[in-house]
């Protein structure tokens, strides 16, 4: 298993404002929390928003006088910043049925991002990438994501059952992977 | 949440299906937060889902020979793209990010405008408006104490809304004045702040200024 090495070098590096260090920070954490926030269906002002206060607590985390105990669990302990974030936001908007013990469903499409309807290239490349997945695997995706059909009926339409639905993406993904073209 | 439990459930998937509990949730996100295996797993089911979206973006004959899109293939193809350009394909994300702090400190070409240091609500005695058709330099300094760095910067619209950042800044890099890059035609008119802070709650006031 390939895990980021946090330790208490690193804290220290970071509590001290060591530029390379604070860059990686920034970068190795903004990716992480980006995909995390965009799963929970946030607005991206608001995955701004949150990503700034997380840092901003983690700083000053950093520098009180108990610090973070446990150096190498370090990448858990920024989740759990941002989580704590959200609970009081969805606190203070009276949303905490978000916050229930079903599955999260993926994020609806954000209307106020159309302005960013542009590098068709990429979306070219998509599309040819997607022509040579096999078929099953491009009409079970098309039926997910595009036609938003819920999870059973697409198991029920294939004749799947949840289990494998996780299989047949693990594979579109790493065939997508392949053939999508680099650079 | 163990490695090869991630492995052989098939997390990753499972994650962006939606098809985990709320404690698999957390769980998988707790250890995704350090394990590069599967962080990796994660970012690249995501972007295989925004390419899906994507390439449902088809433009299709309007009245008047136009080509316009169709809005609700539009808003997911939009979120494809955001998604592409914010968890990016190989990395971009983080290339990106290192662009953007780069940017504080390169040397600049357009048109620089100096920000006040402190505006406190008051009157602007010297309104900085900048060209939205040009590419702009703002200067400024960021007086907070060093111990509260690193700082962030970002620039928000009237309504609070980010449009550029948040950025890191180093205590080092604060010695001299910032400057942050507004390539042309990334605002669009109107007024905006900048926002600096640092850590412990502490900030600088709203540095003001208005786009035409």
């Amino acid at each position: 298993m390939d895990r980021y090495p946090f330790d208490a070098e690193y804290l220290r590096r970071l509590r001290d404002g060591d530029g390379p260090t604070v860059e990686h920070f920034v970068a190795y954490f903004t990716e992480r929390l980006t995909i995390k926030l965009w799963r929970r269906g946030l607005t991206r002002s608001k995955i701004d928003d949150a990503i700034q206060e997380t840092f901003t607590r983690v700083f000053a985390k950093l520098r009180s006088p108990n610090g973070i105990v446990s150096p190498q669990s370090f990448g858990a302990f920024v989740f759990s910043v941002c989580n704590n974030y959200l609970f009081e936001v969805y606190r203070l908007e009276k949303n905490q049925d978000q916050l229930d013990d079903s599955c999260f469903e993926l994020p609806a499409p954000e209307p106020g991002v159309e302005e960013m309807l542009l590098r068709g290239e990429r979306g070219q490349k998509a599309l040819q990438t997607l022509k040579l997945l096999k078929p099953k695997e491009g009409e079970i995706l098309r039926a997910l994501f595009i036609d938003e059909m819920s999870k059973d009926e697409v198991c029920a339409r294939y004749d799947i059952n949840r289990t494998y639905l996780r299989v047949v993406l693990h594979r579109a993904i790493a065939r997508f992977r392949f053939l999508f073209p680099k650079g | 949440m163990e490695h090869q439990e991630a492995l052989d459930t098939h997390a990753a998937e499972g994650y962006l299906l939606g098809d985990l509990t709320a404690a698999e949730y957390a769980a998988f996100e707790e250890h995704f937060a350090d394990c590069e295996e599967c962080f990796t797993d994660v970012r690249d089911a995501a972007s295989v889902v925004a390419a899906v979206r994507a390439a449902e973006e088809k433009p299709v004959q309007a009245k008047g020979g136009q080509h316009k899109t169709i809005p609700w293939f539009a808003a997911a193809a939009g979120v494809a793209v955001a998604m592409l350009s914010a968890i990016g394909y190989q990395g971009y994300q983080v290339a990106q990010l290192k662009t953007q702090i780069a940017v504080l400190t390169a040397p600049h070409i357009g048109t620089e405008y100096v920000l006040p240091t402190d505006q406190r609500g008051g009157p602007v005695e010297n309104e900085v408006v900048i060209d939205s058709s040009r590419e702009a330099t703002l200067s400024f300094d960021i007086t907070l104490e060093p111990a509260s760095a690193p700082f962030t910067c970002k620039v928000v619209d009237a309504q609070g809304h980010p449009r550029i950042g948040p950025m890191a800044v180093t205590a080092d890099q604060a010695d001299a004045p910032v400057t942050l890059t507004v390539p042309a035609k990334t605002l669009e008119p109107g007024e905006y702040s900048l926002i600096v802070s640092g850590t412990g709650g502490v900030s600088l006031p709203e540095k003001r200024f208005k786009v035409r």
